[in-house]
């Protein structure tokens, strides 16, 4: 950027141009493109944010349906009837696989007790997993935007401050109307990295605990389960 | 996935068309602040403006305007058209002295008389058969006639003429670019806290009158001598003069010219010149003897 392009972007600039659009489109390319990182990470914390919050909702939901089904003393086997087409992404996809593991063990006259116990465990712990990794994704977006926005905003910021000083030092003049346009640019430039960056802490913080609480549900249940399925196989066999 | 994308791009977009309208910059409606006008005073012009000068010429003898124009007026454009370009109404004496003389005087010989005479023939042709008449104009002129004669008010046309203010009615006051000069008697707060450059002057052009200098001591010589001196609230010395610094080292003049210079101050005082309600500021001051203040 040269001493005659910074003049001709600096100073015909009144305040009358200091909208939102204007701030965008006398910025330099590379604060555009900041610019344009930001808005597009913004419209996908957002997206994230909402899409989780729809998953939390409905695991909630079904969670709390499955576990009265359960506790009601309906029989294992009606619920995992009508639960296996449809397990959702709850404590009932932990019974649905734990169930299934157990009717493969008898169904195939094999009557292995020995190691059913160790299975079922294991297939609960990998249902776990899989929960936890479905309701965990795209969390490190959330992360990421959140811990990186504010930098990423911060290079703008530089970039425009630097457009002040060069419109400074070709002008030789610090007067408001020569300084005010690269400041602007530059506070412009933090300001989106911020929009940016604090929904995507706040929800970061907020989905995490959610899906720490869930995870402990899950391994409570698998527990109980495990239990329950134990005893069974002691008196069976 | 794609929904809540959806939703999140969608809402942004309405937040940004909102904040395009709602912050687009307003016009600066502020008022320009008028630049207001420094001068840099030299120490000369303040002397001049705290300083009173007692045999200044009174302002009134001569008289200047507020501000004396130096060099091409400006032009002052006219607000509004003359009225000064209409005939004027003249009022020679004659008209309008003559006239209400005129009126004044009572010229005619009453009529009254001639009719009360003829009142009085009827009354004494016919006594019984015509009453006397009221009438009204009669007793007025009666009236008229007993009242003593009125001396007109002197009307002199020359008198009023002198009262007139001659100057024109669309004078404007213009300030020109420089001020008037014209030393005053000094300001009534003009007291600067520090010595007026006056009062300075006037002690140093007594040194240099008293002050006989060595020889040695020419206009292009380098040597000086700083002395302290100490007043008493007379203006007469306190003590003698001491050196504080001088050339001594560097000329064998130099003893010789902090004794001429302690000599000029011994045989002029008191300095009336410093004033009194100063004394705080000339109590202790320093003197530099030099060619400087040979030279005037």
């Amino acid at each position: 950027m040269n001493a005659a392009d910074i003049t001709t972007s600096a100073l015909p600039l009144t305040s009358s141009d200091l909208s939102m659009f204007h701030l965008f489109w006398q910025a330099h390319w590379l604060v555009k493109t900041v610019m344009t990182g930001l808005m597009v990470c913004s419209v996908w914390v957002w997206a994230i944010a909402i899409d989780k919050t729809l998953l939390f909702r409905r695991i909630r939901k079904s969670g709390q349906g499955f576990e009265q089904a359960f506790w009601s003393g309906q029989s294992l086997e009606e619920l995992y009837a009508s639960l296996a087409a449809k397990p959702g992404h709850s404590s009932g996809a932990l019974f649905v696989a734990a169930m299934r593991e157990w009717k493969r063990s008898f169904e195939g006259h094999a009557r292995s007790f020995a190691g059913l116990q160790m299975r079922i465990e294991k297939v609960m712990n990998v249902a776990i997993a899989r929960e936890v990794e479905h309701m965990e994704r795209w969390l490190l977006v959330l992360a990421t935007v959140g811990s990186a926005g504010p930098f990423i905003g911060l290079f703008g910021t530089i970039w425009g401050i630097m457009t002040s000083f060069q419109s400074i030092a070709a002008s030789k003049n610090t007067s408001l109307a020569v300084v005010a346009p690269g400041i602007a640019e530059a506070l412009f430039a933090t300001a989106i990295g911020l929009i940016a960056a604090i929904p995507a802490t706040i929800f970061y913080n907020k989905f995490i605990t959610e899906v720490n609480r869930q995870a402990q549900h899950l391994e409570g249940f698998a527990d109980e389960f495990t239990a329950i399925l134990s005893r069974q196989i002691d008196e069976r066999g | 996935m794609r929904r809540p994308l959806i939703i999140s791009a969608i809402a942004h977009a309405v937040v940004l068309t909102w904040g395009l309208v709602a912050f687009a910059a307003r016009p600066n409606d502020a008022t320009p602040t008028e630049p207001l006008p420094v001068e840099f005073v030299s120490a000369t012009e303040f002397s001049k403006l705290t300083a009173g000068v007692k045999n200044a010429p009174k302002a009134i003898d001569n008289a200047k305007p507020l501000a004396d124009k130096i060099g091409d007026p400006k032009p002052v454009k006219e607000l509004a058209p003359k009225v000064a370009d209409k005939p004027e109404i003249k009022t020679t004496s004659t008209p309008a002295a003559s006239k209400p003389e005129k009126v004044e005087k009572p010229k005619d010989k009453p009529k009254p008389d001639q009719i009360a005479e003829a009142l009085k023939k009827d009354q004494t042709k016919k006594p019984p058969k015509k009453p006397p008449v009221f009438k009204p104009d009669q007793i007025a002129r009666e009236l008229k006639k007993d009242e003593p004669k009125k001396q007109p008010p002197k009307y002199d046309a020359n008198q009023i003429a002198a009262l007139l203010d001659h100057r024109e009615p669309q004078r404007q006051f213009a300030a020109a670019a420089t001020l008037n000069d014209t030393a005053s008697l000094g300001a009534p707060g003009g007291n600067a806290g520090r010595l007026s450059q006056s009062e300075l002057d006037a002690l140093r052009a007594r040194l240099s009158q008293c002050w006989s200098p060595p020889a040695g001591i020419d206009a292009n010589s380098k040597l000086y001598v700083t002395l302290h001196v100490s007043f008493k609230a007379d203006a007469s010395l306190a003590q003698e003069p001491e050196v504080i610094e001088d050339t001594a080292s560097t000329s064998a003049v130099g003893p010789a010219l902090a004794e001429s210079a302690k000599r000029a101050l011994m045989s002029c005082q008191p300095f009336t010149m410093l004033r009194p309600e100063h004394y705080d500021l000339w109590k202790d001051i320093e003197i530099k003897f030099n060619n400087e203040l040979l030279g005037g």
